[in-house]
């Protein structure tokens, strides 16, 4: 399946409450404000990068840019798609869950 | 034709009308003959918590809303265990009878489902 | 020569923000786009909480801003895909009564959006492979 995470994971426990009802093989993508929780420095960086051991991570390309997110901060983890990337994923992998906020 | 709709509560009651709306299109699925499946998850445990007095501000009893789901054939609510535990809270805190699942048990019944609705 | 048969799916998407104060519709927006320039179906798009305010036709943003409202008129009118804002949540917004109102709201409503019931959003969950909900900050 596919979780959709729109918000940063900054505020205490926000990465371990989220990425813990994540499961193996399951596939996760950050869009809108969600991808300032994939810069190297954020709040849930660590989590994010040892899950990656299991889950396939990526990043809406436009909002990282429109965020100034570039390759040299983001997480060496994460894989960017534009918009048809993730139709592709939403095709693949149902169901969708959007963790929002 | 049947699908799965799971409907997510996990924002805090009352401030606003999510929870009337959530259970306005969960009732409406219910409708139309689907599986219909709950699950209150992070501050949406307190959705259910016992002792309410919605006439304090005027609003609707959200408990005996939840009570009334079986009358639609909705047995499902589930609640986290992580959720209410990080709050303080117990099963017995809840003003309804529900399942209790583990995080790790979220994940699984989420892929079970062909539609899941979180606002 | 082999030909690989492509997967194409139906999706229904439903947008719970309204325009402006969270990305959630034009994400919307443009996943329904790309989607339907790899084949896609995306039959209807549900506008529910306070998605119902993307539908209000007098939405006129300066022009050198985007303009939400104006993105998903044109997407309907171009590709012909079924735009319905809940009618009892914008009864409680306050914007129109009914069902009904659509004949009379000319305007207000922007063209390419209907007015229809909750019914509307499940049907087409049920009869799509996919529905995705979009939204957020409110």
């Amino acid at each position: 399946m596919l979780h959709l995470v729109n918000f940063p994971l900054s505020e205490a426990e926000a990465a371990k409450r989220i990425l813990g009802r994540v499961a193996p093989k399951d596939v996760l993508l950050f869009i809108e404000n969600g991808v300032c929780a994939l810069d190297s420095g954020a709040p849930g960086a660590r989590e994010i990068d040892s899950l990656a051991e299991v889950v396939e991570i990526y990043a809406l390309l436009p909002d990282l840019k429109a965020r100034g997110i570039g390759a040299a901060s983001l997480l060496q983890c994460v894989q960017t798609i534009d918009y048809t990337g993730f139709v592709t994923l939403a095709v693949e992998n149902g169901p969708v869950q959007s963790w929002f906020r | 034709m049947t699908s799965a709709f799971l409907f997510v509560f996990s924002r805090p009651p009352h401030s606003s009308l999510h929870v009337q709306e959530m259970l306005d299109l969960t009732l409406t699925a219910a409708a139309f003959d689907q599986n219909v499946s709950l699950l209150l998850i992070d501050d949406g445990v307190y959705t259910l918590r016992a002792g309410q007095k919605p006439e304090s501000r005027e609003c609707r009893d959200i408990c005996a809303i939840f009570d009334s789901l079986e009358i639609y054939d909705i047995d499902c609510v589930y609640v986290e265990k992580e959720s209410l535990v990080s709050r303080g809270l117990r099963s017995g805190d809840l003003g309804l009878a529900v399942d209790i699942l583990p995080r790790s048990d979220v994940g699984p019944l989420m892929r079970r489902q062909t539609v899941i609705v979180n606002v | 020569m082999v030909f690989q048969r492509v997967k194409q799916l139906k999706f229904a998407l439903q947008v719970n923000s309204a325009p402006y104060s969270s990305q959630g519709s034009e994400t919307a927006y443009r996943f329904a786009r790309a989607a339907m320039q790899l084949g896609h179906e995306v039959d209807r798009v549900f506008f529910y909480f306070d998605g119902v305010y993307n539908a209000l036709g007098y939405s006129a943003p300066p022009e050198d801003e985007k303009n939400v409202v104006g993105l998903w008129t044109t997407l309907a009118v171009q590709k012909n895909i079924d735009l319905v804002v809940c009618v009892s949540a914008v009864q409680r917004r306050g914007w129109a009564h009914t069902e009904s109102d659509n004949e009379f709201l000319q305007g207000l409503i922007a063209k390419g959006f209907r007015i229809s019931g909750l019914g509307q959003w499940v049907d087409a969950a049920i009869k799509a492979d996919r529905t995705l909900t979009f939204g957020g900050d409110f």
